[in-house]
């Protein structure tokens, strides 16, 4: 157990660093054909850049952007030029006094979050005392004892949009996954209270002490809210649920990673994000993709026992999704900003270079 | 009809007292009733008991029969009355933390002020229900967010419209001086779309600036046609009165 555990953390430190690196998970062909689709979704995202380094006037896109090109299989460094380090300075021009990172007063711990992964994936030590803070400021906005709430309140332990805002698994867990890139402190409380927040958005009753949870392992939104039908699980979140559990710390063993897992087996499908049908979609892509990296294997088995091989068929569903200008976008539903070109390139090329990792 | 007919016969002291009291008892309460019944978070207790005061303060708001500066005097106490009251009552009977009110009250102020102006001088124009369409068009644009998010979720490709409708309610204006983003709370993120879009709160200073040019024009449009009007024969005793 303690050695799965090593592994899985030594996976979640591979992804984090971002190494991109050629391997024979994929068909050859169709990892050029991805490469490619990477390299077109890039162009648009240079070719959309502001003049400030930003995109979409936002320091989530624009991270975002960042760290779609920094993580790519081109593997770009800040010696590459101004459309590398004029988003990094958009990112530190935004820096506040209380460690977050954002344009705005709101939506600040996604901000950060996001802003975090992608400085850390520069690698450049010029930026820890930003991303000490920027830890500082993450791990504060927790719900906790201080905040007024005990351990059995169902919010407790989580992290929502910044403010008193209620928490949410999606900020959780962009919140954890910065901490994790970031190197935080294992020992520190926040990964424990984590779980607890984690747990209770679990459609899992062996583990979660809320009445409404279900028992197919999957996740909702936050504790008894889910934006889809009733309190059913869904694609998004139970991808997003998976990778905070083992981000703080859960194993291939824990029973809650099975339960998750399981839902993914069972539900598997990249045609729509299951459970909420088109909206989410590409959150759904971004996510899966980077849980699947985590989670460590190639192959998932369906529960009718059909094997398939994650990186080949998101690949070929996100090149399938590509606009001839190299970026995407939902047109099904614009939800959660998927009508945003910028935004949803960079999580598709961010999924891509997920899949194309070994 | 005189002008004098539509406005109470009180002093303006007086009339302040009264309508700081109605308003007080019923903001009051209301906003205890609604901190008791809605899990409201702490950061939006005071954006709540401002709107709150709002409604309060155009519901009660008095117009005194007096000089135009005598007018202006009582609307400007007023606005600052009513909040503060409302707020520090709320407090002392509910127990929320009043440090959460500072922003968004110094908000309710301005745009009680404004309403207040608009209220006086619509009755100087002889204007009838003022008060009545000022707090339907308040109710209506305070809850835009409810009732025209599926359309914004159609207009979503173009995120100015969620910008727009966001920003003419004036809940937001409270909000966005606590820098909160009431959108995005649980109760509001279960019952619109909003939340999952695209839109982006105005700089405070556009509503700060609205609400000062309206009284600025109220002040001004008081001032000359009070002059105006002493300048002239008035019939029924009006020009006493003024």
């Amino acid at each position: 157990m303690k050695l799965a555990k090593h592994l899985t953390a030594l996976s979640v430190a591979l992804f984090v660093c971002g190494s991109a690196q050629a391997a024979d998970t994929m068909d050859p062909e169709l990892r050029e054909k991805a490469g490619r689709a990477v390299d077109a979704g890039l162009r648009y995202l240079r070719a959309h850049q502001s003049e400030d380094g930003s995109w979409s006037e936002s320091v989530g896109v624009t991270a975002l952007a960042l760290r779609a090109f920094i993580e790519s299989h081109r593997g770009y460094n800040e010696s590459d030029g101004a459309f590398i380090t004029r988003p990094i300075g958009f990112i530190m021009a935004n820096v506040r006094e209380d460690g977050s990172i954002s344009e705005i007063a709101q939506k600040k711990n996604y901000n950060t979050a996001v802003s975090l992964t992608a400085l850390a994936a520069t690698k450049n030590p010029d930026y820890a005392t930003t991303i000490a803070n920027g830890q500082k400021f993450l791990t504060g906005l927790q719900l906790d004892e201080p905040d007024g709430y005990e351990p059995d309140h169902k919010y407790y332990g989580g992290i929502g949009y910044g403010g008193d805002e209620r928490p949410d698994l999606s900020n959780q867990y962009m919140a954890l996954e910065a901490l994790k890139a970031t190197a935080a402190d294992e020992d520190d409380p926040v990964w424990d209270k984590a779980l607890t927040f984690v747990s209770r958005a679990q459609n899992y009753s062996e583990t979660n002490d809320q009445e409404w949870a279900g028992n197919d392992g999957g996740f909702v939104y936050m504790p008894g809210y889910s934006p889809h039908e009733g309190l059913e699980s869904y694609g998004g979140m139970t991808s997003a649920g998976l990778l905070s559990l083992l981000f703080a710390g859960a194993d291939k063993s824990d029973p809650r990673v099975k339960a998750a897992y399981d839902w993914i087996r069972a539900n598997y499908t990249l045609e729509e994000n299951p459970g909420a049908g088109k909206q989410g979609l590409f959150y759904y892509y971004n996510v899966f993709a980077k849980c699947m990296y985590v989670y460590g294997e190639t192959e998932i088995v369906d529960t009718n026992g059909v094997a398939h091989n994650w990186r080949e068929d998101l690949a070929r569903k996100l090149i399938s999704l590509q606009q001839k200008d190299g970026s995407w976008y939902n047109p099904d539903s614009p939800r959660w900003w998927e009508g945003n070109k910028d935004l949803v390139t960079a999580w598709s090329v961010i999924a891509l270079n997920a899949a194309l990792r070994d | 009809m005189t002008p004098t007919s539509r406005r109470t016969g009180l002093a303006p002291a007086t009339a302040l007292l009264q309508g700081t009291v109605a308003a007080a008892v019923f903001g009051v309460f209301t906003a205890c009733l609604a901190l008791r019944v809605f899990d409201v978070p702490v950061a939006a207790q005071g954006i709540l008991v401002a709107a709150v005061a709002l409604f309060a303060a155009v519901w009660f708001c008095p117009v005194v029969a007096r000089s135009a500066g005598m007018q202006i005097t009582t609307m400007t106490a007023w606005s600052v009355l009513v909040p503060l009251v409302v707020g520090i009552l709320t407090a002392a009977f509910s127990g929320f933390p009043v440090s959460r009110f500072a922003a968004p009250g110094t908000a309710a102020v301005l745009m009680i002020g404004a309403a207040s102006m608009i209220i006086t001088l619509a009755d100087r124009r002889g204007w009838q229900d003022t008060r009545t369409r000022l707090l339907l068009l308040l109710a209506v644009s305070a809850t835009s967010c409810l009732w025209l998010g599926p359309a914004a979720e159609l207009a979503a490709a173009e995120p100015w419209i969620a910008t727009l409708i966001v920003n003419l309610n004036p809940v937001s204006f409270l909000a966005t001086a606590a820098d909160y983003d009431y959108l995005l709370a649980t109760w509001f993120y279960q019952r619109t779309a909003f939340g999952s879009l695209r839109y982006e709160f105005w700089p405070p200073a556009i509503f700060v600036i609205s609400c000062l040019a309206i009284m600025l024009f109220s002040v001004i449009y008081l001032t000359v046609s009070n002059r105006r009007d002493v300048g002239r024969t008035a019939p029924d005793g009006w020009r006493k009165n003024t």
